[in-house]
């Protein structure tokens, strides 16, 4: 079971969103990070077969992303999920349902099953346009379910949820997680620190780190530092450092960042975590486009 | 195939459960529905604007009179009799119209439809005043007077040879002399026709145009395109869906106008030749036969709209665009006048929605040559339609299944 990307790039104007990206998945949930205009959307849409790639090759167990087969195991959440107003939450995991060759029964019991696990039952027969901006991302999850995909893919679904909404949805992807590929992208690093297998960082259109969490924070290791220095200090870290944390304190400001080397003779080596590694990365490219 | 009409039904709910299309398909209904009663509702005014009778007191009076004339032949005696009533009316100066006499109204009025007849075997047409002075003997020829007509008008075209034989070859089925027939209710079904199935297609194209291009505005193509079905069975169901919404809507709005024109004027005439009409119409048809062909005309017309508004749909992401666009396919060519000595391009014309709409352009004598064969409009014209529409469909199927979502 191994969903294969070989080689797969795409470009749009003068832009590479996706640059020669290769990538083997087996089961588990792969994290996948990258900050505005990394290429995560775009890759998840190559992945799905709503997009074609300019070249390379997406492949599940020898199936190309293209065939109708590909895409009966596909289960997929995008960004900005839409809906039809007017629809139910039942009528549309129906019309789902029948998009993914549901037939009419399994497709009411499996609604029904998946409305509960996702904490939906009670407005079953309410309609999507009343619901919460959490109730539609959970819609979304249990559409994406509809056919026990072998493939899930889920672009940013915690965009918009508040802390408790966010937890219960890493939950239930962790739930959901064992005998199939999850790939889940997000700007929020704690629900892939959490719950990911595997954690994949894409920056302009490349896959820069491709690994366990232990394995790829060993790119910073020993770079994490914490201080506490004056204001005028704390100005000119910020301006030198991609600073993760800074907060004023009543004997200076307090700054965690990440240095290549100790920043000021007070400053203490901390563990690292994916948050530090996130903006060790994606700083110079917020640096670049100044 | 359970599947495949699961998603006809909420295609088909998706469609007709919004907003746009209730308000269109309320309007659309009302505004047909009245229209048929445009030319009876309000009153009858003379030349000083002096109130004569309300509109639909008119109409019953001349619906009398005609039903005293049904079954008459269409001869020498009648005319004869028509003449010797107008001969009555005075002449009139320009300040007063000849129809507002006593006399017109008393005598002649009831004969208006036999003059219209025969004025129209005339050209230049024949004046009330001429018509006064018709002898017996111009009377007695009057469809010698239709024949040279006929083919005199066919001499002056651009069509072929053949073509112009072919059309005398029909026009010779045609039985005389004519039986006079009360035939208003059907005259006013296929007046009102042309602006029922303008109002159809405008009302598919409202309820259509977001087929296809609505699933960008809803952001919901992402989730259709990566399902099993999205680029497959979805598209057969929607293009289903257009067929049938097309088909039902625009057999409602006959069936209504029909219903209407057949309770208010009168089911007479049903089997009477349609050249009661227009004399020079060159085709064996009764009533009922060309109003059931124009209505097969109208709906191949509308369906072939239909058709276009989802290949477009298809193409763009906006179904505001759609409309418009729609909407200037069905408008602008009502306003394009081409000279039928340019025949290509003014048969080719008459090969868009709008214009295939037109009873005139269904029963002209214009005919359609492909390889030296001759086909007459009103076939020609619904295949045409059907071809362009069966055309459309793997336009649309590729244009929705390869969009690119960006």
């Amino acid at each position: 079971m191994e969903l294969k990307i070989d080689s797969v790039t795409k470009k749009f104007a003068e832009k590479t969103a996706c640059d020669n990206v290769s990538l083997d998945l087996r089961n588990g949930i792969y994290g996948l990070l990258g900050s505005n205009g990394a290429g995560k959307t775009t890759l998840m849409r190559m992945m799905c077969g709503v997009m074609r790639p300019d070249s390379g090759t997406i492949s599940y167990n020898g199936i190309d992303v293209s065939h109708e087969d590909y895409r009966d195991l596909l289960g997929y959440l995008p960004q900005d999920f839409g809906y039809y107003p007017e629809f139910t939450a039942m009528d549309f995991l129906l019309y789902i349902s029948a998009l993914k060759g549901i037939p009419k029964k399994r497709a009411k019991e499996k609604s029904e099953e998946l409305l509960e696990l996702t904490a939906l039952t009670e407005v079953i027969k309410k309609k999507i346009k009343t619901f919460s901006g959490g109730m539609k991302q959970r819609l979304g999850i249990a559409q994406a379910m509809l056919n026990d995909p072998q493939i899930l893919i889920l672009d940013e679904p915690t965009a918009g949820l508040d802390p408790k909404e966010r937890i219960r949805f890493r939950n239930l992807i962790s739930g959901m997680s064992s005998k199939r590929i999850v790939l889940l992208s997000t700007h929020i690093v704690s629900d892939i620190e959490h719950i990911a297998d595997t954690i994949l960082i894409m920056k302009s259109g490349h896959l820069i780190q491709n690994g366990q969490l232990g394995d790829i924070l060993k790119a910073i290791e020993s770079k994490v530092w914490e201080c506490t220095v004056s204001n005028d200090k704390a100005l000119g870290f910020s301006e030198k450092y991609p600073v993760i944390n800074l907060r004023n304190e009543q004997d200076g400001v307090f700054m965690r960042l990440v240095s290549d080397e100790k920043p000021c003779v007070n400053a203490v080596s901390k563990e690292a975590a994916l948050e530090d590694l996130y903006l060790y990365y994606f700083c110079e490219e917020r640096e670049e486009k100044k | 195939m359970n599947i495949f009409y699961d998603l006809v039904r909420f295609e088909f709910k998706k469609s007709v459960f919004r907003k746009s299309s209730a308000i269109a398909i309320i309007i659309g209904l009302i505004v047909s529905a009245l229209s048929v009663y445009g030319t009876i509702l309000g009153n009858s005014y003379d030349r000083d604007g002096n109130v004569v009778c309300s509109k639909y007191d008119e109409m019953v009076t001349d619906r009398s009179y005609a039903r005293k004339l049904s079954g008459r032949e269409i001869d020498a005696d009648l005319i004869e009799e028509a003449r010797t009533a107008y001969a009555s009316v005075p002449q009139t100066d320009s300040q007063t119209y000849y129809t507002d006499t006593k006399e017109y109204q008393e005598k002649a009025r009831q004969y208006s439809e036999i003059f219209n007849i025969v004025r129209n075997v005339t050209s230049p047409h024949m004046s009330m005043e001429e018509f006064q002075k018709l002898t017996p003997q111009t009377a007695g020829h009057i469809y010698e007077m239709r024949s040279e007509l006929q083919s005199q008008l066919l001499n002056d075209t651009s069509m072929s040879e053949n073509a112009k034989s072919f059309v005398l070859k029909k026009d010779s089925e045609i039985t005389t002399p004519f039986k006079y027939d009360y035939t208003d209710g059907y005259r006013r079904f296929m007046v009102i026709m042309y602006s029922t199935a303008m109002i159809s297609a405008a009302v598919c194209a409202i309820i259509l145009a977001p087929v296809f291009s609505g699933e960008f505005g809803a952001n919901t193509a992402p989730i259709i395109l990566s399902t099993k079905h999205g680029k497959g069975k979805l598209i057969r169901a929607k293009l289903t869906v257009v067929f049938l919404i097309t088909v039902s809507f625009t057999l409602l709005l006959m069936l209504i106008n029909y219903a209407e024109c057949m309770l208010m004027w009168g089911r007479d005439g049903a089997s009477s030749p349609i050249q009661l009409m227009y004399m020079l119409i060159p085709y064996n048809m009764t009533y009922l036969s060309a109003a059931a062909i124009y209505c097969l005309s109208i709906l191949c017309a509308c369906i072939m709209s239909s058709a276009l508004t989802a290949l477009l749909s298809s193409k763009l992401r906006s179904s505001f665009a759609v409309i418009v666009i729609i909407s200037l396919t069905l408008i602008v060519p009502m306003f394009i006048h081409v000279s039928e000595n340019n025949i290509l391009l003014y048969d080719l014309l008459q090969l868009l929605p709008s214009n295939m709409m037109n009873i005139w352009a269904v029963v002209s004598s214009n005919q359609y040559e492909i390889a030296g064969l001759v086909i007459p409009p009103y076939i020609f014209m619904p295949a045409f339609a059907i071809m362009i529409s069966a055309l459309t469909i793997p336009f649309s199927y590729a244009g929705f299944s390869r969009q690119k979502i960006s």
